[in-house]
C-alpha cells in the first residue's frame, strides 16, 4: 500500500464496526460519497472523521485494497494485465456470495465507480446459466409472483431455461 | 442501562434497513447489473420478482457490442436459435409461421406475412403492426429501418425493381399511415438483386452481391446516388465508413453448428451492427442444398441482436 509521507493529509473514515481507517486523498477521491464530504466547507482533514454507518471495516478495507491495487497498475503491459486478472480473481475468491452482495451495496453507498463496475460484472458473471430460483436465493429476493403469473413467465421463456443449473 | 438499550435498538434498526435494501435493490444498481447480462441471464432476472421485472422493463440497456445470434425459421412455428456461445435453443414462434424477414436491426425484425407487415421482437414477442403494407407479394424486395421502431424518428424503406431500368422505393415515417413512393432510374447492371439494405448517416444504402451501391438521403436532400464499389484503389477518394461481411454463413459454419442436414438450403436476411468501433453490414445470402441430395428442405434464417424489448401491448406504429 502506497503511504503518503505526511500522515496529516490522509482522510479518516470510521466504519460501523471498527477503528478509524486512514486513506490517501487519491483513494478517497474515487469514493464519490467521501468526496462530497471533503468538498464541504466544514470539513477539516486533520480533525474530521467521516462516519460510515452503512459500511463495515471489512468492506471498506476490501474496497481500499481494490483501489490501491488498480491505481498502482494502470499500465497496459501484458504482464501487468495478467497479474491484474489474477488479483481480481483472488479478490472475488475470498468473497462468499453474501459478502459479495454486501460489498456491492457498500460500493454503491460509497459510490466508487471502479469497484461498482467490477462487482456488477462479477454478479452478472455469476448469474450466467443460472435459474430464476438460483438468482432469487443469491439475492435473497422473495418471489412475489402468484403461481399463475410465475407459470406464465416460465412458459413464455421456457426455451431459454432448458438445461440450466437449478442451483 | 439505557445506553445499552439504545444501541441495541439502533443495531436492530440497522439490520432491518439492511435486509430491506437487499430485497429491493436500488434500481440504479439493478440496471448496472442488467446492462452486463446476456439475453438468457436477462430472462432469469426478469422472472425473479415484480420489482426486478419493472426495473428490467424500464431499462434500455446500452447497446453493447454483443455478437450476433442466428435464427432459423420456415417450418411452421418451429424455430432454432444459435447463441453467440454456439448453443442451440428450440423456440416456438407462431408469428414466424409463413412469414419472411425483410430486415433485422437492433434486435427487431421487420416481417412480411400474407400481405401485411409488422415489427417483431422474438425474445419478448413484442409486435408492432405496420399499416397499409405496400407489397402484395414478395419478389426481389429488400427493406431497412432507420432506428428502433418504438422511436419517434423511425423510417421504414422497402425497395424493389419494377423493370431492368427502374427501382421503386416505398417509405413510411413513424406515426404516419401513408407510404410515400419514389422511383429511381437505375439499370440492373449498376445494381443487381439487392442483398444488403440498411440505414446509415441519414441515408438508406442498398447493395447487390457485386459492386453496386445505391443510396437515398431520406432525411435532407431526398437525393439518390449510385456508386460502384472498388477494393484497395487509392485514387478513389470516397471511402465507405462501414465494412461488408459477405459469405458470413459459411464463415461462421452455421450449417455445421446448427446441425443441419446436407439437403437443407437456407436463405437469410442480413443485418447492420456495430462491433467494437466498426459498423458492419452482413448482407442476405443463400446456401443451396448440397447437389444430389434428395428432397431438399428450404429454411429461412436471420442474423439478430439478442436484445429484449418490453413494450406495452397493442402498441401502434
Amino acid at each position: 500500500m502506497a503511504k503518503t509521507p505526511e500522515p496529516k493529509r490522509t482522510i479518516s473514515l470510521k466504519p460501523c464496526d471498527g477503528d478509524v481507517i486512514e486513506v490517501s486523498p487519491m483513494i478517497a477521491k474515487q469514493m464519490q460519497t467521501i468526496q462530497s464530504f471533503i468538498e464541504d466547507d466544514s470539513f477539516i482533514a486533520t480533525t474530521t472523521i467521516i462516519p460510515l454507518p452503512n459500511v463495515t471495516a471489512f468492506q471498506l478495507s476490501k474496497i481500499i485494497d481494490y483501489l490501491n491495487y488498480h491505481s498502482n497498475s494502470k499500465a497496459v503491459a501484458d504482464n501487468v494485465k495478467e497479474s491484474t486478472k489474477k488479483f481480481d480473481e483472488e479478490f472475488l475468491k475470498e468473497l462468499e456470495h453474501d459478502k459479495l452482495k454486501e460489498l456491492l451495496h457498500a460500493a454503491n453507498y460509497l459510490n466508487v465507480k471502479e469497484v461498482l463496475d467490477f462487482l456488477c460484472q462479477a454478479v452478472a458473471d455469476l448469474i450466467q446459466d443460472k435459474s430464476v430460483k438460483f438468482v432469487r436465493k443469491f439475492f435473497g429476493v422473495v418471489n412475489d409472483y402468484s403461481v399463475e403469473e410465475e407459470e406464465d413467465i416460465r412458459r413464455t421463456h421456457a426455451w431459454a431455461f432448458e438445461g440450466v443449473e437449478e442451483d | 442501562m439505557e445506553q445499552i438499550e439504545m444501541s441495541e435498538a439502533d443495531s436492530n434498526k440497522f439490520q432491518m434497513t439492511w435486509q430491506l435494501q437487499w430485497s429491493t435493490l436500488p434500481h440504479d444498481l439493478l440496471l448496472q447489473i442488467i446492462d452486463r447480462l446476456g439475453l438468457i441471464e436477462f430472462l432469469s432476472f426478469h422472472g425473479v420478482c415484480k420489482d426486478w421485472r419493472l426495473a428490467s422493463s424500464i431499462s434500455s440497456p446500452e447497446e453493447k457490442s454483443r455478437d450476433l445470434w442466428f435464427l432459423t425459421y420456415g417450418e411452421g412455428s418451429k424455430c432454432s436459435l444459435l447463441s453467440k456461445q454456439d448453443k442451440i435453443y428450440k423456440i416456438d414462434l407462431p408469428e414466424l409461421d409463413g412469414a419472411t424477414c425483410l430486415a433485422s436491426y437492433k434486435g427487431w425484425l421487420l416481417l412480411f406475412c400474407n400481405g401485411s407487415m409488422f415489427f417483431f421482437s422474438p425474445f419478448s414477442r413484442a409486435k408492432i403492426d405496420v399499416p397499409n403494407c405496400p407489397i402484395t407479394e414478395l419478389s426481389d424486395h429488400a427493406a431497412a429501418f432507420s432506428c428502433l421502431p418504438t422511436s419517434q424518428n423511425c423510417i421504414i424503406a422497402v425497395i424493389s425493381r419494377t423493370s431492368d431500368e427502374e427501382l421503386e422505393l416505398h417509405m413510411l415515417f413513424k406515426g404516419s399511415n401513408q407510404w410515400s413512393k419514389c422511383n429511381f432510374s437505375c439499370e440492373k447492371r449498376n445494381l443487381n438483386t439487392i442483398t444488403g439494405a440498411m440505414f446509415h448517416n441519414g441515408e438508406f444504402n442498398f447493395l447487390d452481391r457485386f459492386e453496386g451501391l445505391v443510396t437515398f438521403d431520406a432525411c435532407k436532400s431526398k437525393e439518390w446516388n449510385s456508386y460502384r464499389l472498388v477494393k484497395n484503389d487509392k485514387s478513389v477518394k470516397n471511402v465507405l465508413d462501414y465494412y461488408i461481411q459477405r459469405d458470413h454463413l459459411v464463415f461462421k459454419d452455421i450449417k455445421g453448428k446448427m446441425e443441419l442436414e446436407d439437403n437443407v438450403s437456407i436463405t437469410t436476411c442480413g443485418t447492420f451492427y456495430l462491433r467494437g468501433k466498426h459498423n458492419i453490414l452482413i448482407p442476405g445470402e443463400t446456401i443451396e442444398a448440397e447437389e444430389g441430395s434428395e428432397s431438399s428442405k428450404n429454411l429461412k434464417g436471420v442474423w439478430i441482436h439478442p436484445r429484449y424489448f418490453h413494450i406495452e401491448p397493442n402498441q401502434t406504429w
